[in-house]
């Protein structure tokens, strides 16, 4: 509470239902001012509901929003100083790139030269500078986005909504366009808030995470403890982790089914479920044996990744095995082979019990 | 297999091409494009190039004493037209070519106008419903105009509510009725063409990307910024043909208004009907068609070139809306 001054956003108890589908169950969501927000999880989880509740283009059912400590649940979108990049962008077709720029401050009737001022100074922001003229047919994917980027934060809006951004641009121009949205967010100070079902874009983009599943928050957290401490195996899950393997107290010691593991952050519970992030896990020539947290593997396939191998390691040496393999990301270990017999440790530290509370 | 032979150098032989997936010649598309073609454009070209010509010709006959037609050149119907008689200048017919204008276009506009909250309705309905909402559009079409036209005398008689509300406030007389006069030619002339309109505009409204709209309200868009630049841009392919369809044929409109409008309101389509019929002077009728084609067409001129350049005026925020 001691920070409530720094709230930009508050949404407390929305609910949402369409027919008789829950859409959103009680979600409670706070964002600092600067900061960015995103709002991860599959398709169909509710968040671009709760974003256009956020936004004034849908009406929640139950719950408040706060802007800035103002309530403004019941305000129309054109009331709310917030403005919205679209997931298609939504960039008027017939209007050119000021003029589609230009839209909220003219309709906020601002002065001609003030409008002409802000949307250039706004446009050699977002380097579109020169581009006025063209209109939205005439653009790529990416300078649309810029475009309605710039259409959004031409109008400073208290806090700026992004809905699946990167969703209509190729995968190799993401990573470019999420260092450039990170930097404008960073020289603006802008508090964002943005909804993606891509993980990675959640990873370069946040500082802090909501991970939704049916219509609730089921994490919260900053980025980084979100992706390191997943609480339970969905958000382990859709975050990527494919190494969760079931484990009961022995004692000092988890018993797993690669053996006993010494595990550094001590679970809550006697019986739950453990995850190792594929970069964290030891591959050696011999395991040591009689010692906690090593084991000996065999090598079902290796690929190549690009700077690295993908190893995909199974205690039992059968090919046609059901065993759900472990997946290990290594660096530098080329000379591994398929069917080869190798060395596993996975080091205490980096053994993440899940809580297990809501979805296992 | 389709690769097989040398390929064929142009100008040597048949060339071959490969369309829509079949391996064919040029020949045999022009051939095959004329026969599908063929025959729609003799329709077109005996019932309505040719008769049209000689509508155009027949403007410059004159009537006989016995309501024959009397082949002989002379300018006589176009004078006739522009007000010349035989009993000097009056401005008669040019009126009613006015008034068939303007009946039109205010049938237009009102169409235009009802017809985007109705297609707005209906393309918000989930898409069962929709259905529903199209087939009570259509229903009318299935009723003959004449029809429809005696269903409003009925309405509008001095019997029915309408004419007795309007006679307790003394809009009109005690026992009269709210036929005939523009009320009446109006609501006939729109119930007729409404679906006319709203059936091309809806299939544009259909297709509306929704989120031009949102994004024009959550930038402080007032209602009329949004329809403006984001809906009537969207929707501008349908409210064209709608406005086509219903303008041309209201025009020539003449069973409407003979029922519901009374003399008062003759417009173009009764009086060529008139020549046609009554009077039996096919040369004058004759000019008056081609008279309304001309206007009509002409109509249609000024609407595209006011459309482009409207285009143009839209490109720009100050230049839109200022």
């Amino acid at each position: 509470m001691t920070d409530q001054i720094n709230v930009a956003l508050l949404c407390s108890g929305i609910s949402k239902t369409f027919g008789n589908h829950r859409a959103l169950i009680d979600v409670d969501l706070s964002v600092r001012k600067g900061e960015v927000l995103t709002i991860l999880g599959p398709s169909g989880c509710g968040k671009t509901t709760l974003l256009r509740i956020i936004a004034g283009l849908e009406l929640a059912d139950a719950g408040q929003v706060f802007l800035n400590d103002e309530d403004i649940t019941r305000y129309p979108a054109s009331r709310r100083p917030i403005n919205t990049v679209f997931q298609s962008y939504a960039l008027f077709p017939h209007l050119d790139v000021f003029s589609n720029v230009a839209f909220g401050l003219q309709a906020k009737k601002t002065a001609k030269s003030k409008i002409t001022q802000k949307v250039g100074d706004i446009l050699s922001l977002v380097r579109m500078d020169g581009l006025e003229k063209r209109f939205p047919h005439q653009l790529s994917g990416g300078q649309k986005q810029r475009v309605a980027l710039a259409r959004a934060l031409v109008n400073e809006p208290k806090l700026l909504l992004l809905d699946e951004p990167m969703s209509a641009l190729d995968a190799h121009l993401r990573t470019k366009v999420q260092d450039e949205l990170r930097a404008l967010q960073k020289e603006l100070g802008t508090t964002f808030v943005l909804v993606t079902h891509d993980q990675n874009e959640a990873k370069r983009l946040s500082n802090h995470l909501a991970v939704m599943n049916e219509g609730q928050i089921i994490q919260f957290g900053t980025t980084e403890k979100v992706f390191t401490k997943p609480d339970n195996k969905f958000v382990a899950e859709f975050l990527g982790a494919t190494n969760l393997f079931e484990a009961s107290r022995d004692g000092a010691l988890y018993r797993t089914r690669y053996g006993p593991m010494d595990v550094t952050d001590k679970p809550v519970w006697d019986e739950g479920k453990i995850l190792i992030w594929p970069e964290r896990i030891e591959i050696h020539e011999k395991a040591k044996t009689g010692e906690p947290n090593w084991f000996s593997c065999y090598v079902r396939d290796r690929v190549f990744n690009g700077d690295g191998l993908d190893l995909l390691l199974v205690k039992d040496a059968g090919n046609d095995s059901l065993e759900k393999p472990i997946l290990v990301k290594a660096r530098n270990s080329f000379d591994i082979q398929s069917g080869q017999e190798v060395g596993v440790y996975f080091p205490p530290d980096y053994l993440v019990p899940l809580e297990n509370r809501a979805q296992n | 297999m389709g690769h097989d032979g040398a390929p064929k150098i142009p100008g040597q032989g048949p060339r071959t091409v490969v369309w829509l997936g079949e391996l064919t010649t040029y020949w045999r598309l022009r051939l095959r494009s004329l026969a599908m073609a063929g025959p729609p454009l003799l329709w077109l070209t005996l019932l309505l190039a040719v008769p049209c010509l000689l509508l155009g010709c027949l403007a410059f006959a004159s009537r006989g004493q016995y309501g024959e037609i009397v082949f002989q050149a002379t300018a006589v119907n176009l004078k006739r037209l522009i007000g010349y008689t035989t009993f000097g200048w009056s401005p008669a017919f040019l009126y009613i070519m006015a008034r068939s204008l303007w009946v039109a276009l205010v049938t237009t506009v009102l169409c235009v106008a009802l017809a985007y909250p109705l297609t707005f309705h209906i393309a918000t309905r989930p898409p069962k419903k929709r259905v529903y909402w199209l087939i009570l559009l259509i229903i009318p079409f299935w009723t003959n105009v004449v029809i429809r036209a005696y269903a409003w005398l009925l309405i509008l008689g001095p019997q029915m509510p309408p004419a007795k509300i309007a006679a307790v406030l003394g809009l009109i007389g005690d026992g009269a009725s709210l036929y005939p006069g523009p009320l009446a030619v109006y609501l006939g002339m729109v119930s007729t063409f409404l679906p006319f309109m709203a059936l091309p505009l809806y299939a544009s409204v259909e297709r509306i990307n929704w989120e031009i709209l949102e994004a024009a309200k959550d930038l402080y868009g007032s209602r009329y910024m949004i329809f403006m630049q984001a809906v009537l841009p969207q929707t501008k392919p349908g409210l064209y043909v709608g406005i086509i369809v219903t303008f041309v044929p209201s025009m020539a409109m003449f069973v409407v208004t003979d029922i519901l409008g009374g003399a008062k309101t003759m417009l173009i389509g009764n009086l060529i009907q008139q020549q046609f019929a009554q009077a039996r002077d096919w040369p004058f009728g004759a000019a008056l068609s081609a008279a309304l084609m001309l206007l009509t067409l002409m109509s249609l001129a000024v609407f595209r070139w006011r459309r482009r350049d409207g285009n143009g005026g839209g490109s720009s925020i100050f230049g839109g809306f200022d």
